[in-house]
């Protein structure tokens, strides 16, 4: 999780890339999962757009985090109410 | 056994709707190409990003072995976060149905606690399993691209007592939600209990050696080619197993 | 029939649960269970369902043991709770599948007991829709529908009036009134004393963990109405 923007246009990325890319799909493909599943639950999470900002911006963690913790964490949870 | 098997194929298919075979396999194969694309371009990563101006690498150094990275990838990646991502899913799962009263409607029915506990392992066990074993192929077909071959049988082997110590960490996990209420610290002990067993598989002593960990050891050794293989771990760590379910069932029905 | 002996069950580290509920009731009966919040009325009936176990006595239905015996036990009992527990991402139908499979009862038997208790309690096409859309009204009517498929030999439900609308309230007091006739065994857990009066023919009353009314309604009507006795109970305090 480096946040130094700069030393990624040094790395020599022709050498690099076709080994790289498939992890930067299956990542784009994760964060679109997170974003699909948040955007259809987003009335029902609480306080979703911490959520939102938490997929976006921690490569790789976030949207899992999102997806095993943050999904699950819904207002008014009549479960707990009842018990 | 039919209400084994419908209870299970619930679980899977509960798990199905909520993407959760997309999505922790995405994360697996994720872990499982990263680990060896960084220690092929270690050098470069180093050399360019900034932060390393003291550390040099010796450009003679070894260059590693397909088994070395392999082992790197599943016990310093799948066996540390993942490990931890993997609990955290399934406290999710068994507390949910704890708090939700789903148990309590399992428990009505005419299903033995025996098929309801087997039924989480198995449904559990598969989910898990599924995702691990796709990351963990696409790791070693990367692997093998960027350090040469590796006889896929071994790696097979090593899966499958992989899955052994899955198949373990799950039954902890149910056994541990039957004493602890909340989901956070179910999640909290079982990653403690697991990495304890992770550690304690080291020591070089009979003892540890037949600790729940011992078949991650096996499993290890399968890659690294060791030939004096301790294969009755794999009998104790299924007697761990039951013990846990056995305890579980024990635990549900005093409650 | 119906046996609970001396069934205790407190809970750990407080005085709250059932002390020595002792009843039997015979086919036909519906018994009401009447108490405050917290007198042990779901204490007990999460014991005779086998939610929990319990620290003292047994429960026998037809001479089987629910110590002995649970999943014999448990395969003649249909239970309703009083919050309704479904999996959200199945639709009605399948859930009904799930439940037949568990109760091992084949699906041309499963259609047809769906046919009729789908009717009566207007469900229409809702059943296939997913259950996580059905509102509390309708996750209580699927249940009871779950609960009744396998014909029941004791059927237990806490507070079954809370959510439903009058039809269903209708369908369910007659449908009670129905399987009692054909041989079941009634048991629910109400806050309504009025409907208790005309329905049950049992009545048990429950004050901070002990029975203190187990009695038919023919006696205890003669005595006094439902509420007065309720109230000369609770005054006590």
């Amino acid at each position: 999780m480096n946040t130094d923007m700069s030393a990624l246009l040094e790395i020599d990325w022709p050498q690099i890339l076709p080994f790289a890319l498939p992890i930067i799909f299956f990542n784009l493909l994760l964060i679109g999962v997170a974003l699909y599943d948040w955007y259809k639950r987003k009335v029902l999470i609480v306080s979703p757009y911490i959520w939102l900002v938490i997929i976006l911006l921690l490569q790789l963690l976030g949207p899992i985090l999102y997806l095993v913790i943050g999904r699950r964490m819904i207002r008014n949870d009549y479960s707990r109410e009842a018990s | 056994m039919t209400n084994f098997y419908t209870l299970t194929r619930t679980e899977l298919v509960e798990a199905a709707k909520e993407f959760k075979f997309i999505w922790l396999t995405l994360f697996f194969v994720i872990l499982g190409l990263t680990q060896p694309l960084i220690t092929k371009y270690m050098d470069v990563i180093l050399e360019n990003v900034g932060g390393a101006d003291g550390i040099t690498i010796d450009p003679n150094r070894p260059v590693p072995s397909s088994a070395e990275v392999l082992l790197s990838t599943i016990s310093g990646q799948f066996n540390q976060i993942g490990l931890i991502i993997l609990i955290i899913s399934l406290m999710g799962l068994i507390a949910a149905d704890r708090n939700s009263g789903m148990q309590d409607f399992i428990l009505t029915r005419p299903v033995s606690l025996r098929s309801y506990l087997v039924s989480k392992l198995a449904g559990h066990w598969i989910i898990s399993m599924f995702s691990i074993s796709i990351g963990a192929v696409v790791s070693y077909v990367y692997t093998i691209f960027l350090f040469g071959s590796f006889s896929f049988s071994n790696f097979v082997l090593f899966l499958l007592l992989y899955s052994l110590w899955i198949l373990f960490v799950v039954s902890l996990a149910i056994l541990i939600s039957t004493f602890v209420k909340s989901p956070i610290l179910i999640a909290v002990t079982t990653i403690a209990a697991s990495i304890f067993f992770i550690l304690i598989k080291g020591f070089n002593h009979l003892l540890f050696q037949l600790s729940p960990g011992g078949i991650l050891n096996l499993a290890e050794n399968q890659l690294l080619s060791v030939h004096d293989l301790n294969y009755f771990s794999i009998a104790t760590c299924l007697a761990f197993i039951s013990l846990n379910l056995s305890w579980a069932s024990r635990n549900l029905k005093k409650a | 029939m119906l046996s609970i002996n001396n069934l205790t069950k407190l809970y750990k580290g407080s005085e709250k649960g059932i002390k020595n509920l002792t009843l039997d009731l015979v086919k036909g009966d519906i018994c009401a269970f009447i108490g405050m919040n917290g007198a042990g009325k779901t204490t007990s009936i999460k014991s005779i369902v086998g939610i929990h176990g319990f620290d003292q006595g047994d429960i026998e239905l037809d001479g089987v043991s629910i110590k002995k015996n649970p999943q014999e036990f448990k395969q003649m009992v249909g239970y309703s709770p009083d919050t309704p527990v479904l999996y959200g991402n199945m639709t009605g139908y399948s859930y009904l599948e799930l439940i037949g499979s568990i109760y091992q009862i084949d699906n041309a038997t499963i259609n047809e007991q769906l046919n009729t208790l789908l009717k009566k309690l207007n469900f229409g096409s809702a059943i296939h829709e997913l259950i996580s859309t059905y509102s509390h009204g309708m996750k209580q009517r699927l249940v009871l529908i779950s609960i009744l498929m396998h014909n029941p030999k004791l059927i237990i439900l806490d507070e079954p009036f809370v959510g439903l609308d009058p039809n269903a309230t209708y369908f369910l007091q007659e449908e009670m009134k129905k399987r009692a006739a054909e041989g079941s065994i009634v048991l629910y857990s109400t806050h309504v004393l009025e409907v208790a009066e005309k329905l049950c023919n049992k009545v048990v009353m429950i004050h901070n963990g002990e029975v203190v009314v187990n009695d038919t309604m023919i006696n205890l009507l003669s005595e006094s109405s439902l509420s007065e006795k309720f109230r000369s109970i609770t005054a006590h305090e």
